[in-house]
């Protein structure tokens, strides 16, 4: 093997296992000595090569193919989302379909089944909830608290006969009474004055709300629950 | 029929977890290597980290593909290459002036720093390519066969190539050996 030749290849792979090469190389003692300089220079050229990785490259790439694949599966999830919402709109059609056949109840009556379901908890809670809350839970059946009542123990929308209505329980010195605010309905039969064993109450009509107040027949609050009436005004 | 459906989820999940930890393998095992490839493709930390980041997203989606472990090397290096071709297509780079790259050599121990500093200049400044054989040799083991199918060439073709890249570094090597000798003389 000429030196030329012997060259080309050891400059092209000064790894090579070539036999020929090897030959060459014990032969000739110039040539040993070129191959192990360019041997040398490849191990520096690997070295060269060996750039620092950022250090958080690995944490990187597993975390951004997390992030996309959870976003494929979103949108996948989203389409199951649509297709049952469709469902649960033509049950819920037909729901309402079959309900039309109007079922006429008594708003009192509601008004004090749902009483004696929550008055463990609505009566026994006191949140001290600020006037804006109140007023900001009010706004959406179209009232306003003009004057505050001495505190107000408690607010929370609730469903009263499948309506979502407004629950307060509001103290006036020593009163306490409740008040439901619940959207008027047709097959609905309205009293203003009504009363049980326990409870007593008091109900009166906006243009498309009813506001029904009640308070325990012991404790008489007449006068307190007549002044909801003057405090709390609707515009619907 | 229920619990057909079920046997059927679990064995998606089953399949997407498994996709997963051969991702993660993937990554583990050749994030590092392919960043440093990509970098001596481009010169620049960011556009390599890029270049990475999308190759592997690809590799994630075409994972089902990769049959054989064994050829997940060649198979990234692929992709990181189409990547970076791809880079190319979007928008037509500058061409790189030489003395405004920033090599890194903030790493590199006490010993042998201008050295690696300087060697990393001069392969910074070959051809690319004279540079993408030479990298996919020293750095990955490939034989020349392996460069040539990786970069589409014929085999004598390639073994020119590593010749002119070496024979290029080395003068450009001597040629700094001697100038420090004049300074020095």
């Amino acid at each position: 093997m000429d030196d030329l030749e012997f060259r080309r290849q050891v400059y092209a792979d000064p790894g090579s296992k070539d036999p020929a090469l090897l030959e060459a190389a014990t032969q000739d003692p110039a040539k040993q000595q070129f191959w192990d300089e360019m041997k040398s220079m490849n191990s520096d050229i690997e070295n060269a090569l060996d750039v620092p990785v950022p250090s958080e490259l690995a944490h990187r790439l597993i975390l951004r193919q997390s992030i996309e694949s959870h976003n494929r599966d979103r949108s996948r999830n989203r389409m199951h989302i649509a297709l049952a919402a469709s469902v649960a709109f033509v049950i819920g059609l037909s729901f309402t379909l079959f309900n039309r056949q109007p079922t006429i109840y008594e708003l009192s009556d509601v008004a004090l089944r749902h009483m004696y379901h929550e008055a463990d908890y609505a009566l026994s809670v006191d949140d001290n909830v600020p006037l804006a809350d109140v007023n900001a839970k009010l706004a959406s059946f179209g009232g306003e608290l003009k004057e505050p009542f001495s505190r107000v123990y408690f607010a929370s929308y609730c469903l009263f006969d499948k309506q979502r209505s407004l629950h307060l329980v509001l103290g006036n010195g020593a009163d306490k009474f409740t008040v439901f605010i619940t959207p008027k309905e047709d097959n609905e039969i309205f009293t203003g004055h009504f009363e049980d064993e326990n409870y007593f109450g008091r109900a009166w009509q906006t243009s498309k709300m009813n506001v029904v107040v009640l308070a325990e027949k012991a404790k008489p609050t007449e006068q307190s629950m007549d002044e909801v009436r003057g405090k709390m005004l609707f515009s619907i | 029929m229920i619990s057909r459906k079920q046997n059927q989820q679990s064995t998606v999940s089953q399949n997407m977890a498994d996709k997963q930890k051969r991702y993660e393998a993937l990554v583990h095992t050749y994030h590092a290597d392919l960043y440093r490839y990509a970098y001596w493709l481009v010169k620049d930390k960011h556009i390599a980290e890029d270049i990475v980041q999308e190759a592997f997203l690809r590799a994630w989606k075409s994972l089902d593909s990769l049959n054989d472990e064994k050829a997940a090397k060649s198979w990234l290096i692929t992709i990181l290459r189409r990547e970076n071709a791809r880079r190319f297509e979007r928008k037509q780079l500058d061409v790189v002036d030489m003395d405004d790259v920033v090599l890194m050599d903030n790493d590199v121990s006490q010993e042998g720093k201008i050295e690696n500093r300087e060697l990393r200049r001069h392969i910074a400044a070959l051809n690319e390519e004279y540079r993408e054989p030479l990298i996919l040799q020293v750095m990955f083991g490939f034989s020349g066969e392996e460069i040539s199918e990786q970069l589409g060439l014929n085999k004598n073709t390639v073994m020119t190539r590593l010749f002119r890249a070496r024979n290029q570094l080395k003068e450009a090597i001597e040629n700094d050996s001697n100038m420090m000798g004049k300074a020095n003389g």
